[in-house]
């Protein structure tokens, strides 16, 4: 039984890894960021599933370990930042990632902290709504709401002042 | 353009961005890798058959060959250059992982020092043996000092107790449940005459398994009652303490149970910093700017029991609000970040919690630094114990000179401490230590060791 179960849970991982690289990337804002984090949350997954009570959840259980596991690392980089211990040089976008550039996006995005960053893209890129992005993070609705309402008011102050540059 | 056109905007360019990608087969390696190497389990609660390890690291094999997956050994330079999966970028990647043992509290040498109340004018700086480097936070309560280090390897912190912040011993790995993967220490505060932390995981069962919240007596035997909130700031006094997220603030006289506050003033107020001294409670963030309404406005409340609270005078100064706030014996200063003007920040002090105002030098002794965009940031690191407050950094953003640390006990008159001993030049050089306010002098800690600066008056 627990043979067939570590099987299941290789070929999960296996079918959860482009969507999950992609959504580490979007929050992470960088490639190799994105790929430390997403081999750092499959570690989490393949020790920590025994957690998962309904195995048909998996999905999103994966997903929510993903946005942690990118959460944690950006909520390290920027205590590690303010702590002015030997310092790693802040990420940004990385000119290898396969989707079209648009420096404004992500300098926009890197504007944000961890939380609202992570809130945004399941917002605006995973086309969740509130209500299940409040579920998928554990949060109260209104938390999601007000989170992505001071993110889009940020951004988009931001975006207008880059893209008007161009 | 409407808000709504800004959002099908932002959207369509969130897809192009962010659509395209695939996961590399140097990534697809090294989890490939990284499962096999962890197919033997370090810890046995997450494995219900011991023997089924080796059964598993066989199926997976089979699995991986069977669909792609790279499990052979790593060919190339990519993979062999690739980070494992529990390597740390950055500075978390501190000093020696410490194995863990069980504290001998026995040899443990020192005592409580009585919290000073003297003036210093200067520490004598001195390398300490024996006590973890790269110390990220150090707790302060009236039964001596819990201390958060960095560490690499599996397990990225470890727990370090001491009585007088000189003698250290480390608790147990399993302190927090911090040798679970990724587990990590958020926040801590007193709590009457006990300690409390919070700690946080990325992958609970739920996402309310995500955090807890621990209280210790004597700081080595630890509990970890529920609490109902996610807290990501601690404050506590004699009387109770105080949690606080985005979505409200909480109190406990007992340290273990808790009971939401519900603070006067607008509606859908967020609460971004919270602190306290020995006599008062003070909360602060900002309230406003929902779309047609009243634009982003400062709030900030103060209480002296933790329970019942009062909306305080704050300054009227649009799209600022408080970002943290320290307390010292004779006032608090708080830090005031901008989103109307990029870069910008104000230096607010107050007496008491009840009225702040922008400090009229409006700035620390170590300057407040803009950065054109985003948030301002002072050059030095606030903070406070409830009877001084301190800021510890570098007046020169390259630090060509070495750091400096300020002393203070109402945040608008500072002084600066002049630095001796063996130990001064190390602890003092920027970039390289974190300071921290310790009962009767400063605790500096850095990748390169640990240093201890006795105050003197």
């Amino acid at each position: 039984m627990v043979v067939d179960r570590r099987e299941m849970l290789a070929r999960r991982i296996e079918r959860e890894l482009d969507r999950a690289y992609r959504l580490a990337r979007a929050i992470m804002l960088d490639d190799r960021e994105a790929e430390d984090a997403v081999q750092d949350a499959c570690l989490i997954a393949w020790q920590k599933n025994n957690s998962l009570r309904d195995a048909d959840l998996f999905s999103p259980w994966f997903e929510r370990v993903v946005i942690n596991v990118c959460r944690d690392r950006l909520r390290r980089r920027q205590r590690q930042r303010v702590r002015a211990l030997a310092l790693k040089a802040a990420a940004t976008g990385d000119r290898t990632a396969p989707g079209p550039v648009d420096d404004n996006l992500d300098e926009a995005l890197a504007a944000l902290d961890a939380d609202h960053r992570a809130v945004v893209v399941l917002r605006y890129w995973r086309d969740l709504t509130a209500e299940e992005i409040a579920d998928r993070l554990g949060l109260p609705v209104g938390t999601v709401k007000s989170r992505l309402h001071y993110s889009l008011k940020k951004m988009r102050a931001t975006l207008e002042a880059t893209d008007g540059r161009a | 353009m409407d808000e709504r056109e800004f959002e099908d905007r932002l959207n369509r360019r969130m897809h192009a961005r962010f659509d395209s990608g695939v996961a590399s087969p140097a990534l697809r390696d090294r989890v490939a890798q990284t499962l096999r190497r962890n197919a033997r389990p370090a810890r046995p609660v997450r494995w219900r058959i011991p023997a089924a390890a080796a059964a598993v690291l066989v199926a997976f094999a089979v699995l991986a060959l069977a669909s792609g997956f790279a499990i052979a050994p790593a060919v190339g330079p990519s993979t062999s250059a690739a980070p494992t999966a529990t390597s740390t970028a950055g500075p978390t990647a501190a000093p020696s992982a410490t194995p863990s043992a069980t504290p001998t509290l026995a040899g443990l040498a020192g005592t409580v020092p009585p919290l000073s109340t003297s003036i210093w004018t200067g520490l004598n700086v001195h390398a300490l043996s024996g006590a973890p480097a790269a110390i990220s936070n150090v707790i302060t309560w009236m039964g001596g000092y819990v201390a958060i280090a960095a560490v690499e390897g599996p397990i990225s912190e470890t727990v370090w107790f001491s009585r007088d912040g000189r003698s250290w011993i480390q608790l147990p790995a399993s302190t927090f449940g911090l040798d679970q993967v990724e587990m990590s220490v958020s926040a801590g505060a007193p709590c009457r005459d006990g300690v409390i932390v919070a700690t946080y995981t990325p992958a609970g069962a739920t996402a309310a398994d995500d955090h807890k919240l621990w209280y210790s007596s004597d700081g080595t035997t630890w509990v970890d009652p529920t609490i109902d909130v996610i807290p990501t700031m601690l404050a506590g006094n004699s009387s109770g303490a105080i949690a606080a997220d985005e979505t409200g603030l909480r109190f406990t006289s007992d340290c273990k149970t808790w009971q939401p506050i519900t603070l006067p003033g607008p509606a859908g107020a967020t609460v971004n910093a919270i602190a306290a001294s020995g006599s008062v409670f003070v909360a602060a963030g900002w309230s406003g700017s929902r779309d047609g309404g009243p634009a982003e406005q400062p709030i900030a409340w103060w209480s002296a029991d933790g329970q019942q609270w009062t909306q305080a005078t704050v300054p009227k100064v649009t799209g600022e609000s408080l970002v943290s706030i320290d307390a010292g014996g004779g006032g608090l200063v708080g830090l005031a970040n901008s989103d109307a003007v990029g870069g910008h920040s104000d230096l607010w002090t107050s007496p008491d919690g009840r009225t702040w105002s922008i400090a009229s030098h409006n700035v620390d002794p170590l300057g407040l630094q803009s950065t054109g965009e985003g948030q301002g940031s002072p050059n030095g690191d606030f903070a406070g114990d409830g009877t001084r407050l301190e800021v510890f950094g570098n007046p020169t953003f390259a630090g060509t000179v070495p750091n400096q640390i300020w002393i203070s006990t109402d945040g608008i008159h500072w002084k600066r401490l002049s630095i001796a001993g063996t130990g001064g030049t190390a602890a003092m050089t920027p970039g390289q230590t974190s300071a921290f306010l310790m009962r009767d002098g400063i605790l500096f800690s850095g990748l390169n060791g640990t240093w201890f600066g006795d105050a003197t008056p």
